[in-house]
C-alpha cells in the first residue's frame, strides 16, 4: 500500500506556472508574502488574493487541491481570528458589540473583526501559494534551484553543493526507509509484537523494536551509498554540473513585472485609500 | 595487449576485534580488454573483496593493482580509475542516489563536470544502451529490481568507462530481473567492447562468460574457460560450488549413460546431447 508514495506533492502539467524557472518561482514566492503583508485596506488585499486566485486557476492544480493544503492550518486560522474579533483594544476602537460576562468585558470591535479578516485571508493566501510552488514543481527541481539561489553563500565557505546533496539524498531515501520500516513492523508482528493497541506510552514503547533494526539497516544503507557514490566519481568537493536546466525565459521576466506592477499597484492602493489595520 | 585490470601478488585483510582477518592473499590474475570474465566462489572467498580492491574503494595490503595500466595505490590517479573501472553493487537500492531515473544516471557524469548538452546525450544513450530510455523520469523506488540494476549499470556507462564490475548484481534479483540484466550486461561486451568482470554465485550466469575465475579461501583455485572449468568436478567441489544445472545434470545422466560427452554447459547443449545418446 505504501508502494504508491509520491514525495512531495507535485502535480505533472504544462501550464504556465509549471513551466516557469523554478528559481522564479520561488523568488516570486517570496516576494507575493512580503507583499500581503504590505497591504493596508482591504483594495490591497483584495487585488492581493485576487492575484492568488488567478495563478491557482492558471496553474491547472484543481481548487479541491489546493483547499486540501489549507485544512492543516485551519485551527490556526480560527483561533487567531477568534484571539483577534476579542482582544483588539485600543483608544480609537469603534465598539460594535459589548457583552459583561462575570467580570469580563467581552468587546467586538471594528477594528478586531477587520484585523481578523486581514489576519485569516494573509495566512490562506500564503498557504495558497506557497502550495502552488510545490504543487507545479517537483521536489529534485525545487533542490536544484535553491541551490543555485544559494550559491552566492558558497563564496563565505558555506558548503551549499554539499547541503543539495543531502536534501537529493534525503528525498530519495524517504520511499525506501518507509518501505523498510513496514517490513520491520511486519517481522517484529509476525513475531507478537503488538504495535497498534494499548496506550499511547505503550504504543510508543512497542515501537523501539522497530526503530532500532530500521536505525542499524540505514546506516548500513549509508555504508553502502558512499562506497556507490565514490565509485561514480563522487569526491565532496570541487565544482559539478547539472542535467537539470534551469534558464530564465522572456515570460520568466513577465511574471516578475507581474508581481512588480502587483507590488506598485498595493502601494498606490494604500496611499489611496484610509489604512483599515 | 596490455591488461586492463591487473592483480599482481595481492594481499588483503580486515581489521577485526580479534586481530586481522585475511580475505584476499597472494592474488594474481589479469582481464583483457574486451573480454569478459566471471569470478565466482562462495560467500567469504574474498570474491568481494577482489571487486573493491579494482576501483580502489580498498587498497591492497600487499601487492599492486592496476586498473587501465594505473595504480589504485596512488590517490591522485582514483578519481580517473573510478571513471574507467564502473562499479555496480548487489543492492539496488543503496547506489541509486537521485530521485528520477535520469538524474541518478547523470550522477556520475555531473561529477567529472560534463557540460550540460553532453551530459544530456550521455544520459539518454546510456538508458538507451540498457532499454531504460523510455522510463527516465520515473522515480527509482517504483522500478523492479531489474530496473533499478540496469539504471544503476547506465549510470556507470554515462562515466564512459572501459570496464565495468558487477559484484553479485544479479543476487537480489527474481530470475526476470536476473535475466534483463545478464542479457544487458552480454550485449554491452559484445556491442561496444566493454570489459566485464561477473562476480556472481549463479553458475548458470558463469557459465556465458568468456573465462571463470573460481575463487577459494581468497585464492585464486582455478581459472579457464567455463568448460574446462566446469569439467573439474573435484576442484569445484573443493570451492564449494554447484554445476550448472544442465552441466550438473549431465553428470548424474552419464552414471548409467557413460557415453554422454563432458563439458556440457548450455541446456541446448544437454538436449541434443541426449537426444544423441538415446537414438
Amino acid at each position: 500500500m505504501i508502494k504508491g508514495i509520491t514525495i512531495g506533492q507535485y502535480f505533472a502539467g504544462r501550464s504556465p506556472l509549471h513551466r516557469m524557472d523554478a528559481r522564479m518561482k520561488i523568488v516570486l514566492t517570496l516576494a507575493y508574502m512580503v507583499v500581503i503583508f504590505l497591504c493596508k485596506n482591504f483594495w490591497a488585499l483584495g487585488c492581493t488574493a485576487l492575484a492568488a486566485v488567478l495563478c491557482a486557476a492558471l496553474s491547472g492544480v484543481p481548487a479541491k487541491m489546493i483547499l486540501r493544503s489549507m485544512r492543516p492550518v485551519l485551527i490556526l486560522v480560527l483561533f487567531t481570528g477568534v484571539l483577534n474579533v476579542f482582544y483588539t483594544n485600543g483608544p480609537n476602537t469603534h465598539i460594535w458589540f459589548q457583552y459583561e460576562l462575570w467580570r469580563v468585558t467581552l468587546k467586538i470591535t471594528r477594528e478586531g473583526v477587520f484585523t481578523a479578516m486581514f489576519t485569516t485571508i494573509r495566512i490562506l493566501c500564503l498557504i495558497a501559494v506557497s502550495s502552488l510552488l510545490t504543487y507545479t514543481t517537483t521536489p529534485s527541481m525545487l533542490t536544484t534551484a535553491m541551490e543555485r539561489l544559494l550559491l552566492p553563500l558558497a563564496k563565505l565557505k558555506v558548503p551549499v553543493a554539499v547541503f543539495a546533496m543531502m536534501m537529493t539524498l534525503a528525498l530519495r531515501f524517504v520511499p525506501t526507509l518507509i518501505e523498510e520500516t513496514e517490513r520491520i513492523m511486519n517481522a517484529q508482528k509476525s513475531r507478537g509484537a503488538n504495535l497498534e493497541t494499548g496506550s499511547l506510552l505503550q504504543r510508543v514503547r512497542a515501537f523501539v523494536p522497530v526503530l532500532v533494526p530500521l536505525f542499524v539497516s540505514a546506516f548500513r544503507r549509508a555504508a553502502e551509498l558512499a562506497s556507490a557514490m565514490e565509485s561514480r566519481c563522487y569526491t565532496g568537493e570541487g565544482p559539478r554540473t547539472s542535467l537539470k536546466q534551469l534558464r530564465l525565459r522572456p515570460w520568466d521576466f513577465g511574471w516578475l513585472a507581474g508581481t512588480v506592477l502587483l507590488t506598485a499597484g498595493i502601494v498606490a492602493l494604500n496611499h489611496f485609500f484610509r489604512a483599515v489595520i | 595487449m596490455n591488461p586492463i585490470i591487473e592483480f599482481q601478488n595481492v594481499s588483503y585483510s580486515y581489521a577485526t576485534e580479534d586481530g586481522a582477518e585475511s580475505a584476499v592473499q597472494g592474488l594474481c590474475f589479469a582481464v583483457s580488454p574486451g573480454e569478459f570474465v566471471a569470478m565466482v566462489g562462495r560467500n567469504g572467498s574474498g570474491k568481494s573483496t577482489a571487486a573493491k580492491l579494482c576501483n580502489g574503494l580498498l587498497i591492497p595490503q600487499e601487492g599492486r593493482v592496476l586498473a587501465a595500466g594505473m595504480d589504485t595505490a596512488n590517490e591522485n590517479l582514483l578519481f580517473e580509475i573510478r571513471r574507467r573501472v564502473g562499479m555496480v553493487f548487489q543492492n539496488p537500492d543503496n547506489q541509486i542516489i537521485a530521485a528520477t531515473v535520469e538524474d541518478d544516471v547523470a550522477f556520475g557524469p555531473e561529477n567529472l563536470c560534463v557540460p550540460q548538452e553532453e551530459l544530456r546525450r550521455r544520459v539518454d544513450e546510456s538508458l538507451r544502451a540498457v532499454g531504460m530510455y523510455e522510463l527516465r523520469e520515473a522515480e527509482p523506488h517504483k522500478l523492479s529490481g531489474g530496473q533499478k540494476q540496469r539504471v544503476a549499470i547506465a549510470g556507470v556507462l554515462a562515466l564512459h568507462n572501459d570496464v565495468i564490475i558487477l559484484d553479485e548484481s544479479t543476487a537480489m534479483l527474481d530470475p526476470r530481473g536476473r535475466t534483463e540484466v545478464m542479457q544487458s550486461v552480454r550485449a554491452l561486451n559484445r556491442e561496444r567492447g566493454l570489459t566485464v568482470l561477473l562476480i556472481t554465485h549463479f553458475m548458470e550466469e558463469a557459465a556465458q562468460a568468456d573465462r571463470v575465475l573460481v575463487m577459494h579461501e581468497g585464492r585464486l583455485l582455478a581459472q579457464g574457460a567455463p568448460r574446462d572449468v566446469f569439467a573439474q568436478e573435484e576442484t569445484l567441489r573443493t570451492a564449494g560450488l554447484s554445476l550448472p544445472a544442465p552441466a550438473g545434470l549431465a553428470r548424474l545422466l552419464r552414471e548409467d549413460f557413460p557415453q554422454l560427452p563432458r563439458g556440457i554447459l548450455t541446456e541446448e547443449e544437454c538436449a541434443a546431447a541426449i537426444l544423441e545418446a538415446f537414438r
